[in-house]
């Protein structure tokens, strides 16, 4: 469903994107993790479509994102860290917007559910300055679900929520999945990445390191650890604050 | 009052924005545009005063009673400018504080007394820098250089203090809903006492020219007026102001000076009264923090264009968004109250038949149709100019660039030629009333039309060449609500203007030609109506590089990459 074969993203002599290869299945939930200027955010928006990669192949549903942008984008969706919207929309109308862009023909029946559930119904009318950074976030989710994607992408989609946002949000992913949807999540919230993906796949300086469901990494030698911290510290060239970690706890 | 922290806070702050501005003189785009501005500068001003320099300094010496009259109609124009400020309030945030000033200042051991005087006088540098600005423009006419210098810095000031605290008290007056202070009780009542001797002397003028109809005898009326006592006493305080940016000498400065000091320290201790008012009546929501100088303007909700289908064309999409755009950031009531008396007048002249008015009036309609469409378009940036900032999200639609170019061109191209047209109708009500004389009815209506052809399709092309620069130079063309400040945005801005027009000339020649002997050949047939079909073929030839140059910009606009906008 989602498919990057030897993605790299060149920033001059930055190798922001290393030779980068995985895929997600439909149905399967992909944490992306890594450390600060790893790529991750580099790697979704080359999924996105908002950059090109530099070489490499990525496949939304057997579409080319390079050579066949149009239809590869109308099956994904990109919620970023920061929700970007536009100001003088409200939020039925940027609904509207994403309705026409998308060619979502029964948008009109399927707007005010999405809206129920997300719990931004009575706001349908609000500009996004009147707007909580939580509510906006939801907004954006809203965009991304209405045209019933089945790539998803979330960068860092728990930033800004409450505890019951961050429980809505988690049940959101899950429920995207269930329905087939192929999704990958980039966050630093280790214990969510635990909570809810199958598989996790760890990069660091643009490499992938690891690849594989929370068992399979713990398995592995050399990467043996409690949990996905230590497998990430471990992963990532840091074993001695993995090890003082593990000491702390005893 | 300027404590050593404001103090170093200042110093620190100046020499770390001009490092700042010097060091990226290091990018061509910015070392172009400062040789640019500075070039222009020093040409259009600087020049007059260094040639000037050896001279002594020439004294235009007004006689006593036209200077009275010029300092009793700079009294009139500040009246104004301060009572249209009561009456029409502009929504804007009084006293900014940026995001780290409120961090830090307003959690900090210090009055916010002490707050409000350091940013007052912080935003005297930037009077003073204008009033240099000024100073340059009117250094041959003035008599006294230090003089006017000192005076419309004085003016400048006080003007500003009094506009915020009138922004501050009617924030204030909103939110707490009682009584306002006496402070504020007696600045109303100065201004209501200078519009009752204002409009004194106003009134019989207009009377006049109501009967005779001749403006002469309209200003002379005023001027006998309004140089009553009871005028002039009523309009004091604004003509106090005005007395000495025209002093001859030292001298006559500093005995027309004090006054005005004193007149600037009142309002600025009443700025700082209705400050302090402000906040302790919970009205911080009018003195909201934002992040860097200056805020972005907020958008007002209003009713959308049209209801937009969710199915058809995607440049349509984007047509409704930046048409909402527009009507979300703009002022209905400045526009209604241009269009209204605008249509009342071209109605009632028609109607009325006043020849002379009309005859006056409709080369001021031509200039302003032409002048929308070459200039529109750098006003109405309700496109790509806009949404540069947003080009991630776009690069997420399932939408080419093509089809997004389009989409973005289209909605300040179909403002800007419904005003076009509007104005080509009461230009036409205006040809009803004074009729003229050369050409017949055939060959106006051939022109109307032709125009009306034409100049939409120039605002189109103008528009795709606004467009066109920000996918071509992204870092060289203000994006998003706010404009970039220095010489060097002013040099930046100046070159892509002049490439603009340049780039529309050309584009438009090859059309010219072609209209132009269409319309040649035509007249032998059918004479002045034969402009209508060259009109025409001018307009096809535009469209066919138009839509050339949005398929080519499309393409560079998929490949355009928003990290390196977002860089820029």
């Amino acid at each position: 469903m989602i498919e990057l074969l030897a993605v790299t993203k060149l920033y001059g002599d930055l190798r922001a994107v290393d030779a980068l290869s995985f895929a997600v299945a439909r149905g399967e939930v992909v944490g992306l993790i890594g450390p600060n200027g790893a790529g991750k955010t580099t790697t979704l928006r080359c999924v996105a479509g908002i950059q090109r990669p530099s070489s490499g192949t990525i496949r939304i549903d057997g579409h080319d994102v390079v050579a066949e942008p149009i239809e590869a984008k109308r099956r994904l969706a990109f919620v970023p860290d920061e929700p970007q919207l536009f100001d003088y929309l409200t939020v039925s109308e940027h609904l509207r917007l994403v309705a026409r862009l998308y060619q979502v023909v029964d948008a009109d029946a399927a707007i005010p559910p999405l809206l129920e559930q997300l719990e931004i119904a009575d706001k349908r009318s609000a500009l996004p300055a009147e707007l909580s950074r939580g509510m906006r976030q939801k907004l954006a989710v809203a965009c991304a679900l209405l045209h019933r994607p089945v790539a998803l992408l979330f960068d860092e989609p728990l930033t800004g929520l409450d505890p019951l946002g961050i429980r809505r949000m988690k049940q959101t992913i899950l429920a995207c999945a269930r329905e087939g949807a192929a999704v990958i999540v980039s966050s630093h919230l280790l214990h969510l990445v635990e909570e809810i993906c199958g598989r996790i796949v760890i990069i660091a300086k643009g490499r992938k390191v690891a690849d594989g469901t929370l068992q399979e990494l713990a398995d592995h030698p050399g990467l043996a650890g409690a949990d996905l911290e230590e497998i990430f510290l471990r992963a990532t060239g840091h074993d001695a604050e993995a090890s003082s970690g593990q000491n702390a706890e005893k | 009052m300027f404590d050593s922290p404001f103090l170093y806070l200042s110093a620190c702050s100046i020499k770390n924005r001009v490092l700042k501005r010097v060091r990226r003189l290091r990018e061509p785009r910015y070392l172009i545009g400062a040789v640019v501005g500075v070039a222009y500068l020093y040409l259009a001003f600087f020049r007059r005063v260094r040639i000037r320099r050896g001279t002594a300094a020439r004294s235009i010496g007004f006689p006593p009673e036209v200077l009275g009259a010029i300092q009793l109609a700079g009294g009139f124009i500040l009246w104004l400018v301060v009572a249209a400020r009561w009456i029409f309030p502009i929504p804007t945030q009084p006293l900014r504080l940026s995001g780290a000033e409120r961090d830090f200042l307003l959690t900090a051991p210090v009055t916010r007394r002490r707050i409000t005087s350091y940013k007052l006088l912080r935003s005297q540098i930037a009077v003073f820098l204008s009033t240099a600005l000024m100073l340059v423009f009117a250094w041959n006419a003035v008599t006294s250089r230090w003089a006017f210098l000192l005076g419309m810095f004085l003016l400048l000031t006080t003007l500003r203090m009094h506009l915020l605290g009138v922004a501050l008290s009617r924030a204030t007056l909103r939110r707490a809903a009682g009584r306002p202070d006496p402070a504020t009780i007696a600045a109303i009542a100065v201004i209501a006492v200078a519009s009752a001797g204002a409009l004194l002397a106003l009134a019989p003028g207009v009377l006049a020219f109501a009967r005779t109809r001749d403006l002469a005898t309209a200003l002379l009326t005023v001027h006998e007026t309004a140089s009553r006592p009871v005028t002039v006493a009523a309009l004091l305080p604004f003509t106090l102001l005005v007395r000495p940016v025209f002093a001859a000498g030292p001298g006559s400065f500093l005995v027309a000076a004090w006054p005005a000091v004193v007149l600037a320290l009142v309002n600025y201790a009443w700025v700082v009264r209705c400050e302090e008012r402000a906040e302790t009546s919970e009205a911080t929501s009018e003195l909201q923090t934002v992040e860097g100088k200056r805020s972005p303007p907020r958008p007002v909700y209003r009713r959308a264009p049209f209801a937009l289908a969710t199915h058809g064309r995607p440049e349509w999409a984007l047509v409704w968004k930046n048409l909402i755009m527009l009507g979300r950031y703009a002022n209905a009531a400045m526009l209604l109250r241009v269009a209204i008396p605008l249509a009342v007048f071209a109605i009632a002249v028609a109607g009325g038949r006043q020849r002379q008015l009309a005859a006056a009036a409709f080369p001021f309609a031509i200039v302003i149709s032409c002048g929308l469409t070459v200039l529109g378009p750098y006003s109405f940036r309700n496109d790509l100019r806009q949404d540069l900032a947003r080009l991630a999200v776009l690069k997420t639609w399932p939408v080419s660039g093509e089809r997004l170019l389009w989409g973005e061109v289209l909605a300040p191209t179909i403002a800007l030629t419904a005003i076009v047209w509007v104005c080509i109708l009461l230009t036409a009500v205006l040809v009803l009333a004074a009729p003229p004389t050369a050409l017949g009815w055939p060959a106006w209506l051939a022109i109307a039309a032709s125009a009306a052809i034409v100049l939409p399709v120039v605002i189109l092309a103008q528009v795709v060449v606004q467009n066109a620069a920000v996918v071509l130079f992204p870092g060289w063309v203000a994006t998003g609500p706010s404009r970039p400040r220095g010489v060097e945005a002013m040099g930046q801005q100046m070159l892509m203007f002049a490439g603009s027009l340049l780039l529309l000339l050309v584009g438009i020649l090859p059309g010219a030609v072609v209209g132009a002997l269409v319309t040649f050949v035509g007249s032998y047939l059918i004479g002045w109506p034969a402009i209508f079909p060259g009109a025409a073929a001018l307009a096809a030839l535009l469209i066919a590089e138009i839509v050339l140059a949005v398929r080519l910009l499309g393409d560079v606009l998929d490949r355009t990459d928003p990290t390196a906008v977002e860089a820029g």
